[in-house]
């Protein structure tokens, strides 16, 4: 987020010590033409997971280790790479980040609709979410535009409800699943629930996954004409 | 006491009609709704409909921003696929809208509120029978209770009781109406 | 002779409260949280051991996250009808288990509230609130109270001060009159104990002197060290809206054709928006700016005008704050700076 700061911005060429995360995030920065890859010197740092406990992203990291000089085009490929993490990726089949998105899909539509009500109403309009989100980079967001007012800037439960439901849907195809949004909720909201769910239908509709190729397109930039069309009349 | 029971069941089924929106383009769909009208074709009048360049303008948003005016359920209409005006509008609203329903299925809104269909310009006995179907669907499933009361929490109940109690015929006849006296606050 | 009261009734008090139609505000466990909540059942009140500061500040049941404050309606032509939020029917409030730094806020929200406008939406709910602090008998990690000239058994703000003796026993100090009104009418639920009981009070030596923040604030509008302090930080509200001082609001209508609300909304001298002028102008374009406004507002403006710095030193900025900035650190950074 730093990176499109005007005082990050005067300095130029800006060296950025990246994780395999960092990395991800970076690369959707650079597909959305928000950094200019030359602008950057990226060091990746091997990393075999953070947090005490282990965050649960990190028990389901496939990036341990950032690419380095020579990667396949479809990976961005850092300048340097240091170390080599000492647990392995987790396989493409690894669901397990999605266990809590399950147990909310188990649920009873009525009873997912008062477990996002009660969570959803905690929200204080602080945006510590959108700030520290790497991919939220947008310099006047959606709810700042008042004319009209799209998204109600109180902290009540419509105006929570609308902001929280567009912000995953914004992020949907884009977020990396770093978890820093959940991380600084002040209000505990279970942001990342949201986001994965997004995650998983934009893997399983259209095969694609946020922040690995800097050469791809978006999932929701693009299209194909064979997409899924049977919910439409 | 069986027969009280019947007539206020009536009396509430007159009191609430599902209000639905319709957001389609404007170049199928509105052009199809305008064939359903001129084929004297009848349907549901429940719907409000409001017209769009294409469906790729529709956004999410215009979706909770129809459920935060009271509308009990919503429905997206566009060009068939490969008949976008603008060539690619409606494939890129597919994408966005087989994502955002799922979104909207997670947390925990039922789906029959929120439908989708592709209504060419030629097809008005199809809009007919969307809509027909649609309003039916949400008749079912009764007013949005949930969203309604997140809205009456949030303040909003002082204008929107008296349009969802009346059949929302979202003139604003007769909401605060009765008031002409101007009140001075404090 | 000192009055005593057991923790076992402290919750009784609670509960007496909540029949008589009181809301109780206490501590209270929301997932991993504690926070402050409008409790319906005594037990969900949190023993005063098992913890240390809620997360969030209690100013949210004077100074809503949002309120309505009035009501608008359009009429047959065009005639608009309106009616203020009337609060009146409130009901009364008592915040029981806060710390001695959370009640301190109270006074230095009057202040503000109270000076060229009277803030009705404020003083109706202060006016109902009666406070039943806890003198700390631990410190957090970023408690800083000492510091900033408060202190974990003081005095201001608070109705009713309960200072922790042996046995789950608290001594009791009522120190207005709505807090010795509530002694009183819940009478049976005091004892009497012999002599002054031992209290437990958390010895925080203060870190820095305050006395030294505000003199190096008066000639260092313009300093290296604000970019250096604000360089990480993100601009969200976290900080403003745990804060128990932060007053900052936003008026917002919102409605259509048929009428609407107008609401006041908690706001953030973090945000880039906060004095963006209708004109397209903004005074603070850097979040520099916009931080260094937040430390000056708080240990000089304020203090300028209310005799009150606006800030009772609970840390919960710095635990709240997602990018690790710490206001404790920046003072003593401050305080160092100013003694060279």
């Amino acid at each position: 987020m730093y990176l499109k700061r005007d005082e990050v911005l005067k300095r130029g060429k800006v060296g950025l010590v990246v994780k395999g995360c960092d990395a991800r995030a970076v690369t959707g920065l650079i597909q959305e033409s928000q950094v200019a890859r030359e602008r950057l010197v990226l060091i990746g740092m091997a990393c075999d997971g953070v947090g005490e406990p282990l965050l649960d992203m990190c028990k389901h990291c496939d990036v341990h280790t950032p690419a380095g000089p020579g990667a396949d085009a479809h990976r961005l490929a850092c300048d340097y790479v240091s170390g080599k993490a000492t647990v392995a990726d987790a396989k493409p089949e690894d669901e397990g980040w999605l266990d809590d998105v399950r147990k909310i899909e188990a649920l009873m539509p009525p009873e997912r609709w008062a477990f996002w009500q009660e969570k959803l109403s905690r929200c204080i309009r602080c945006y510590a979410c959108r700030q520290v989100c790497p991919l939220c980079y947008c310099k006047r967001c959606l709810v700042e535009k008042n004319e009209p007012q799209w998204i109600s800037s109180s902290a009540h439960e419509a105006g929570n409800f609308a902001w929280n439901i567009i912000r995953a849907m914004h992020l949907a195809g884009r977020c990396i699943g770093c978890g820093a949004c959940e991380r600084a909720c002040p209000q505990d909201i279970p942001l990342t629930l949201l986001n994965k769910k997004m995650a998983e239908s934009v893997a399983r509709h259209f095969k694609y996954r946020a922040g690995y190729d800097p050469t791809a397109a978006p999932a929701v930039k693009a299209f194909d004409k064979a997409d899924e069309n049977d919910f439409f009349r | 006491m069986e027969h009280k029971e019947q007539k206020d069941q009536v009396s509430a089924q007159r009191v609430w009609q599902p209000k639905v929106i319709a957001f389609v383009c404007n170049w199928c769909t509105y052009a199809g709704a305008d064939l359903a009208g001129t084929s004297r074709i009848k349907y549901d009048a429940n719907i409000r409909v409001i017209r769009l360049p294409c469906t790729g303008r529709i956004d999410p948003l215009f979706v909770i921003k129809a459920f935060e005016q009271g509308a009990d359920g919503v429905l997206v209409s566009g060009c068939h696929p490969g008949d976008c005006h603008y060539n690619t509008g409606n494939y890129h609203a597919r994408r966005r809208w087989t994502l955002f329903r799922e979104l909207l299925e997670f947390v925990g809104i039922d789906l029959r509120r929120v439908q989708f269909a592709w209504v060419s310009a030629a097809e008005g006995a199809k809009w007919a029978e969307v809509v027909n179907e649609m309003v039916q669907h949400v008749r079912e499933l009764g007013p949005f209770e949930g969203y309604h009361v997140m809205l009456a929490r949030s303040g909003r109940d002082a204008w929107l009781e008296k349009a969802a109690a009346g059949g929302g015929n979202g003139s604003g006849k007769g909401v605060a109406g009765g008031t002409p006296a101007v009140q001075k606050a404090e | 002779m000192a009055t005593i009261i057991t923790a076992g009734n402290l919750t009784r008090l609670a509960g007496e409260l909540m029949k008589a139609g009181c809301r109780v505000i206490a501590p209270a466990k929301l997932d991993g949280m504690v926070v402050f909540k409008a409790i319906t059942d005594e037990h969900e009140m949190l023993p005063e051991g098992e913890y240390i500061l809620p997360h969030s500040s209690f100013k949210e049941f004077v100074f809503p996250r949002t309120e309505c404050i009035l009501r608008y309606r359009l009429g047959e032509q065009g005639k608009v009808s309106y009616e203020a939020t009337n609060l009146d029917a409130e009901p009364a409030q008592a915040a029981i288990g806060c710390r001695p730094c959370d009640a301190a806020s109270l006074p230095i929200l009057d202040k503000v509230f109270g000076w060229d406008y009277r803030d009705e939406f404020y003083f109706k709910r202060r006016e109902k609130l009666t406070v039943v602090s806890i003198a700390c008998s631990r410190a957090g990690e970023r408690c800083y109270c000492t510091s900033v000239g408060c202190a974990p058994d003081s005095k201001a703000g608070s109705d009713i001060l309960l200072k922790k003796t042996a046995g789950d026993k608290y001594v009791v100090e009522a120190l207005s009159d709505k807090g010795r009104q509530l002694a009183e009418k819940h009478a049976s639920l005091f004892e009497k104990a012999e002599g002054e009981p031992p209290v437990e009070v958390v010895d925080l030596k203060p870190a820095f002197d305050v006395e030294k923040i505000k003199p190096w604030l008066d000639t260092h509008f313009e300093d290296p060290l604000w970019l250096d302090m604000a360089a990480r930080c993100m601009g969200c509200g976290t900080c403003a809206y745990g804060c128990p001082t932060c007053h900052c609001f936003d008026i917002v209508d919102e409605g259509d054709l048929r009428g609407g609300c107008r609401l006041k909304n908690w706001d953030t001298c973090a945000a880039v928006l906060f004095t963006k002028h209708g004109s397209g102008h903004n005074p603070r374009t850097s979040q520099e700016q916009r931080y260094r406004q937040r430390v000056m507002h708080k240990f000089k403006y304020y203090l300028e005008k209310f005799g009150l710095r606006a800030c009772v030193g609970c840390g919960r900025c710095s635990n709240r704050c997602p990018v690790g900035q710490d206001l404790y650190a920046v003072l003593k950074t401050i305080a160092e700076r100013a003694a060279k």
